[in-house]
């Protein structure tokens, strides 16, 4: 494991796909307070003295691209694995395939947490003298730091399941791209069924000059029961927890999202380790 | 004889078809052992299983006395290189990161060893070029290096001249009897090009539709494949005294028949039999050629 560590590592750091994702991390995170700044120059300019842009929202977003550009990486990176057929010549010298594989998953869970690092280095070199210190209580931002680096290493361990079980790299490319897509689109669609309220609030309004009072009703859209379970459940869910990481993030994230990310690369490690383990391969 | 590799009623099969059918081989110590097959005969599949790449289906392989089935399997492969089909090479890398690269999964503590390695095969003044820049012939060759990255006692080529051109041929042959003759490596080749095996086989197995048809020695195979005069007499101990007092090479099939391996004037040969009471029935010259050997073998009819 060691060797297997040692030889993924020195690859890794001669890899240009990731320092490709992380000059885009970082120029994200580097734009990103720039443009804020400039919408609060243009605020400013209309008169709207009151009008922040926080380098707390700004800093917030990284979790969303780190899924979306960790899953590139981790196709070409061990899809390489097998288009190269380099695979071949770490099993032909007598590791086991277990080792193989949870190699691979260290050198992307790494990948993901640098791709992070990249995005918060450069949000908060340029944030901090652009929109000022953030608002946020260091712990928070602390704690939703850790969950969202929880969460990219529970999808880097998706990935490697999907790249170290599909010999196809462009396959393995398209898989993973749509699944880091898939998650992060069905955490918005969640979050927006799970946000609708129960009932519609007493409204009243004037029609024809008379005040007309709309008694509460039952919001048809408001999820519940066995559907509301099953849906909060995929909304824990690594990928999609991103948007309910994003909405508690000055509150502070709960506490099962992260625990629910481990449970997802225990869960996949287990599954992919014994998968590959029974794989022919070419 | 001490064998490197011995394998046991070896099949896999892959849903409805059979790559391998219950094959035993024999790689003797030493050896370069060409192995023999058309296309889809089985010869990758094999290659595949001993490389830990699959599975077997059923039976089992020894590697170093190691049998498939137990723990040490692992360890012995340690004394394994291996070039499975295409070369096995970072593409995005140097020649010399490859190494670098090799010598780190295999926990070779120094990299001292990989300009030795480049030169063995002829990649020293590649530089800072990338692999994916390679012709066929030097990947071939950055493939083998990397297996030889262990310093291996048994080297597995699955078709290593495939596709190469006439010099890259001659290079990879030089190589391999090169490793064989000063490092003592034993070298398992699988081809389908017999005449370039031919050049380097000491052994040679044949396998067809996943059996092994043939195991033999190259002299055993020189021999059944030499020029020879096929000779159909009434009294084979006649003969030998005949051609014992000719001074000719021979080998006595069975109670009728011998093959002469000389050009011999038939009228001399018929006159010295009658003169010991033997007729001469019949004389048919033979030549076959490895192909041909090949061919009678394992069927004529066309696989692929």
């Amino acid at each position: 494991m060691r060797n297997l560590l040692s030889a993924g590592f020195l690859r890794l750091w001669r890899s240009k796909s990731l320092y490709a994702t992380l000059a885009i991390m970082a120029a994200i995170g580097a734009l990103e307070p720039i443009l804020g700044y400039s919408a609060m120059r243009d605020y400013a300019a209309a008169g709207m003295t009151d009008a922040v842009v926080s380098l707390d929202s700004r800093y917030f977003i990284f979790p969303l691209l780190s899924g979306i550009l960790l899953s590139a990486f981790c196709a070409l990176f061990v899809g390489a694995e097998y288009s190269d057929g380099t695979i071949r010549n770490k099993l032909a010298v007598g590791h086991s395939r277990g080792t193989v594989y949870l190699s691979n998953l260290l050198l992307c869970a790494t990948a993901g947490v640098l791709l992070c690092l990249a995005y918060i280095a450069a949000v908060l070199a340029v944030g901090f003298p652009l929109l000022g210190a953030m608002h946020t209580p260091f712990p928070t931002v602390l704690w939703y730091t850790f969950c969202a680096v929880v969460m990219t290493s529970a999808l880097a361990a998706l990935f490697t399941l999907i790249a170290m079980l599909c010999q196809n790299r462009a396959v393995t490319a398209v898989a993973c791209i749509t699944l880091a897509y898939f998650l992060l689109f069905l955490g918005i669609y969640l979050n927006s069924r799970l946000s609708e309220p129960e009932m519609y609030p007493e409204q009243q309004y004037v029609q024809d000059g008379q005040i007309v009072t709309e008694e509460a009703r039952p919001n048809p859209n408001h999820v519940q029961g066995v559907k509301r379970t099953v849906y909060q459940f995929l909304y824990d869910l690594p990928g999609c927890h991103v948007v309910q990481l994003a909405f508690t993030a000055d509150t502070g994230a709960p506490p099962r999202l992260p625990l629910y990310s481990l449970a997802v690369i225990a869960l996949s490690t287990g599954a992919g380790t014994a998968l590959f383990r029974r794989k022919d391969l070419k | 004889m001490e064998y490197v590799l011995v394998t046991q009623g070896l099949s896999k099969r892959y849903k409805d078809f059979k790559a391998l059918d219950n094959l035993s081989m024999h790689v003797p110590k030493g050896s370069i052992y060409g192995f023999v097959g058309r296309n889809g005969a089985g010869k990758t599949t094999l290659i595949r299983l001993i490389c830990g790449l699959q599975a077997p289906t059923s039976g089992t392989y020894a590697l170093y006395g190691a049998d498939s089935s137990e723990k040490d399997i692992a360890k012995v492969r340690r004394r394994m290189g291996a070039v499975v089909e295409t070369p096995s090479i970072y593409l995005d890398l140097t020649a010399e990161d490859n190494l670098k690269e090799q010598f780190r999964v295999l926990g070779v503590p120094s990299d001292d060893g990989i300009p030795e390695l480049l030169k063995l095969v002829g990649l020293e003044d590649t530089g800072k070029k990338k692999a994916r820049n390679f012709s066929l012939g030097m990947k071939q060759r950055l493939g083998i290096a990397v297996a030889l990255a262990g310093d291996p006692d048994f080297l597995v080529l699955d078709e290593p001249v495939n596709g190469l051109d006439p010099q890259g041929i001659i290079e990879i042959r030089e190589l391999i009897l090169k490793l064989n003759r000063e490092r003592r490596i034993t070298v398992l080749i699988s081809s389908h090009i017999l005449d370039e095996l031919s050049k380097l086989a000491t052994h040679y197995g044949f396998i067809d539709s996943g059996r092994m048809v043939k195991e033999l020695s190259a002299r055993e195979l020189e021999n059944a494949c030499r020029k020879c005069l096929r000779v159909e007499v009434t009294d084979t101990r006649a003969l030998a005294r005949v051609l014992d007092g000719m001074g000719v090479d021979y080998k006595i099939l069975d109670d009728g028949q011998a093959d002469v391996y000389a050009q011999v004037n038939i009228s001399q040969l018929s006159r010295a039999l009658d003169a010991e009471g033997c007729e001469l029935l019949s004389a048919q010259e033979r030549d076959e050629s490895l192909e041909s050997y090949f061919v009678n073998l394992v069927g004529g009819a066309s696989h692929d």
